[in-house]
């Protein structure tokens, strides 16, 4: 794989969407990104229930491309073994379990850091390694409500909301990759490697940037804004005759185009202060105004004008948009199983350092034999009692579980 | 010593997108020279709202750990001297509308004749290419077109964003990631590379697993309320006193809640079977949840070791202890006097101590940066002191003129 981490290989002990939404990052930008799988099962979101192609969920495929899939389990004697093995030729160890999850298997950093001082091991966390909170489970809609993110998302006086997309997940899972990205750098001028860490509540915290330091600067506490902004109006989303629209900071021309320039000199709406104090006045005259015409008319006219807009598109549409095609952020790949499957494409643009070519999301243990055999040179015997030790310690494992059921 | 030392950035950045990725790798170490308009600054600073000596909240937000450099590059002197700068720097990192690095001849093509180790990372609305590419965008109308909107809030009622500007954000910190991945390039080929990051595009990467949805069954899901499209129970419920989050968590969440005889029932055995089902097995939980407080139920769900949490104000979120362990509100003091408060740095890099300088003030480096860096006499600055002045005068007059 070409690309600007080509060389770079990352050993991804990640499941469900914050780790492996950041190893794909990794993935598309070149570096050999190694998912260790327990055999039998696969990664947990092989498991989510849904719509899938050849029984693939589609939560996996949405998050796994462009790497390898090789089975192991690291709570064997000989699977460790192998894990070890692979760390030697590792640059990178990504994982997001609980803190100390990587301790009990032995894959630490302070372990690992014995076996090969250039490794980097970074772990997107709920919480983080340390804190009163540190121990317990989390997962994107945790994060998103403690950290006061939810709080601000809705309408006033309606449910608290989250985020369609899964941001905390994915926010945590870029800011691993920015850790992992600055060792890297840093790696060639000390040689050694380091720890990384991130978790999902910092990173919602982090994204709360101008809200929090609206309440840290002023002490008033923002709630839900609808599709508006604190500062500016006319902000947001509008019904429209037909479909509904966004737009923003475009005035006074925007009460040009709507017909309503008789407020432009309107001493409620000279400033932005005065149009803010006066939010709902202006705002219901701008909704009022959209009513007369179909989103796709004004959309037209906004955009002669240049100000910023854009029809609120249901998915379906967003794919066939012509810029979102046209920057190949929707791409079609082979799968192994048959058939092609659709997913999002790279939003990293580096037109002289990326082709982007892109592999679909592996099949559970499809490149056991490349990287056991060719890659690590196992013989064929040496394997085989790997996966006896596997059976056996799975075979325990559910005796003991029917036992306590 | 933090991992980007070394690393110089030349930011012509404003509002959100830029500023925040820019922050990313000054907490990173790298030294970020924002190099602003003279008269205004980067437009952030005229924000209304709150502000901590006449520095705006919207600007303070996003620009922690930076030095700011007052300088008009369309002047002939200043453009000399941002290509001085360009020779000694890194990166050359914009959130301008495509095309205006061009036009002020501060594309990649022209600075990597300068210096053959520039980085460019430009990140705009929609693309450096493509139909929309000269159209004006921000983060609600990238959330608008790529369809994100259209599965946040709820069924029937009109679309909302998500409280966070994300669109903005996660084009900052593609930009950043961008620039990191170029560095580590460098180290191994010797030259720099472009780079080139769009809202839209970052998205719709923000969909992927609602696009696979679409993709492998035909169905576009809608509004998600605060729900998930394949597990249940998950979700925000109200109680007797606010509203808290769980996550997945069955069938342990029926005994918390007193409601285990449901455990058993066929239609609600199986993942699939529940989401079949979801109203139903919602309005059970969310009944049960209505028994007693937020506060009271969240001991209970932590001690069953399941996923949860309040749904937090931003005060509460700023006292909360764990927030706060985490050193995710950090306290500086400022130049103009007082002490701000601000939003910690999220990668943690435990061999490395964390330090924070306050937001600039506008021009604030500009000595350090042009006589302590760059070498300029006070005469030099003097004269491009006046050119800048004159061309402010100048377009003042156009401006008065054209109207």
């Amino acid at each position: 794989m070409k690309g600007p981490l080509s060389g770079i290989r990352v050993l991804d002990v990640s499941r469900a969407i914050a780790g492996p939404y950041g190893s794909m990052i990794l993935a598309d930008l070149g570096a050999e990104v190694i998912k260790i799988e327990p055999p039998r099962w696969g990664e947990r979101a092989r498991h989510i229930p849904g719509p899938n192609h050849k029984g693939e969920s589609y939560y996996f495929l949405a998050f796994n491309r462009n790497k390898k899939s090789v089975t192991l389990n690291l709570a064997t004697e000989l699977g460790r073994e192998a894990f070890y093995d692979l760390v030697r030729i590792s640059d990178v160890v990504w994982d997001n379990f609980r803190p100390r999850v990587m301790e009990r298997l032995g894959a630490d950093y302070d372990t690992l850091k014995e076996i090969n001082p250039g490794i980097i091991c970074c772990s997107v966390t709920g919480f983080g390694s340390s804190g009163p909170y540190r121990d317990r489970p989390s997962f994107d809609l945790v994060a998103q409500a403690i950290s006061g993110v939810m709080s601000i998302t809705g309408e006033p006086g309606g449910p608290p909301l989250r985020s369609g997309p899964p941001v905390a997940d994915l926010v945590g899972g870029m800011f691993g990759v920015h850790g992992v990205l600055a060792a890297l750098y840093q790696r060639t001028f000390t040689g050694k490697g380091q720890r990384v860490e991130t978790s999902l509540l910092d990173g919602q915290v982090s994204n709360l940037t101008y809200q929090m330091s609206y309440y840290l600067c002023g002490g008033e506490v923002p709630g839900p804004m609808g599709s508006g902004h604190l500062s500016l109006v006319p902000y947001g989303a509008y019904k429209a005759k037909e479909g509904y629209l966004v737009m923003g900071v475009g005035w006074p021309r925007v009460a040009r185009v709507l017909g309503i320039e008789e407020i432009i000199d309107d001493h409620r709406f000279e400033s932005g202060e005065s149009r803010l104090e006066h939010k709902e006045e202006l705002d219901s005259l701008v909704q009022q105004a959209f009513l007369k015409e179909k989103a796709e008319d004004w959309l037209a006219v906004l955009e002669v004008e240049d100000i910023p807009c854009g029809p609120v598109n249901a998915i379906d549409k967003a794919i066939s948009d012509p810029q979102i095609i046209h920057n190949n952020m929707i791409v079609s790949v082979k799968h192994p199983l048959g058939g092609e499957v659709r997913m999002v494409g790279n939003p990293i643009k580096m037109p002289q350092s990326i082709e982007e070519e892109f592999t679909a999301p592996p099949t559970l243990g499809q490149h056991d034999h490349e990287i056991l055999v060719e890659l690590l040179g196992y013989s064929e015997e040496r394997i085989e009692r790997l996966r006896e030790e596997e059976e056996r310690r799975a075979e325990k494992l559910l005796a003991s579980l029917q036992k306590r059921a | 010593m933090r991992p980007l030392e070394g690393v110089r950035v030349l930011a012509l950045e404003r509002a959100i997108a830029g500023p925040y990725g820019s922050m990313v790798l000054a907490d990173l170490g790298a030294e970020v020279i924002k190099v602003e308009p003279p008269q205004t600054g980067d437009l952030s600073r005229l924000f209304v709202g709150p502000n901590h000596k006449g520095e705006s909240f919207y600007y303070m937000a996003f620009n922690r750990g930076k030095k700011s450099l007052a300088l008009d590059i369309n002047t002939k002197m200043g453009k000399e001297l941002f290509y001085d700068l360009v020779k000694i720097s890194d990166v050359v990192w914009d959130n301008f509308s495509a095309g205006t690095m061009e036009r002020i001849g501060a594309d990649f093509d022209t600075l990597s004749r300068i210096n053959l180790g520039i980085i460019c990372c430009s990140i705009s609305g929609y693309g450096q290419t493509g139909p929309y590419r000269d159209r004006i965008s921000f983060d609600v109308v990238a959330e608008a077109i790529s369809g994100a909107m259209s599965i946040t809030g709820e069924p029937g009622r009109p679309p909302v964003r998500y409280g966070a500007p994300i669109a903005d954000e996660m084009g900052g910190l593609f930009g950043a990631i961008g620039v990191l991945a170029a560095l580590a390039q460098r180290e191994r080929i010797g030259k720099g590379t472009r780079i080139d990051i769009s809202l839209l595009d970052g998205q719709i990467s923000s969909l992927a697993y609602h696009l696979l949805y679409y993709f492998c069954s035909g169905i576009a899901c809608g509004p998600q309320r605060s729900g998930h499209l394949s597990l249940i129970p998950y979700g925000a419920y109200e109680t007797k006193k606010g509203y808290l989050a769980i996550g997945p968590c069955w069938p342990r969440i029926c005994r918390v809640l007193g409601v285990e005889e449901i455990i058993d029932a066929p239609r609600f055995e199986s993942g699939e079977s529940r989401i079949e089902h979801r109203e139903e097995l919602d309005s059970i939980l969310q009944q049960a949840f209505m028994k007693e407080k937020a506060e009271d139920w969240l001991e209970v769900l932590y001690a069953e070791r399941i996923g949860a949490g309040p749904v937090n104000t931003l005060d509460k979120a700023a006292a909360d202890p764990q927030v706060l362990a985490r050193n995710m509100v950090v306290e500086m003091e400022h130049p103009l006097g007082g002490k701000i408060r601000h939003v910690g740095n999220p990668v943690k890099m435990p061999e490395i101590g964390e330090e924070f300088s306050p937001p600039p003030t506008l021009g604030q480096d500009s000595e350090e940066i042009l006589v302590g860096l760059m070498g300029c006499s006070a005469e030099k600055i003097k004269q491009l002191r006046q050119e800048e002045e004159q061309r402010a005068e100048e377009l003042l007059a156009s401006l008065r003129r054209a109207q």
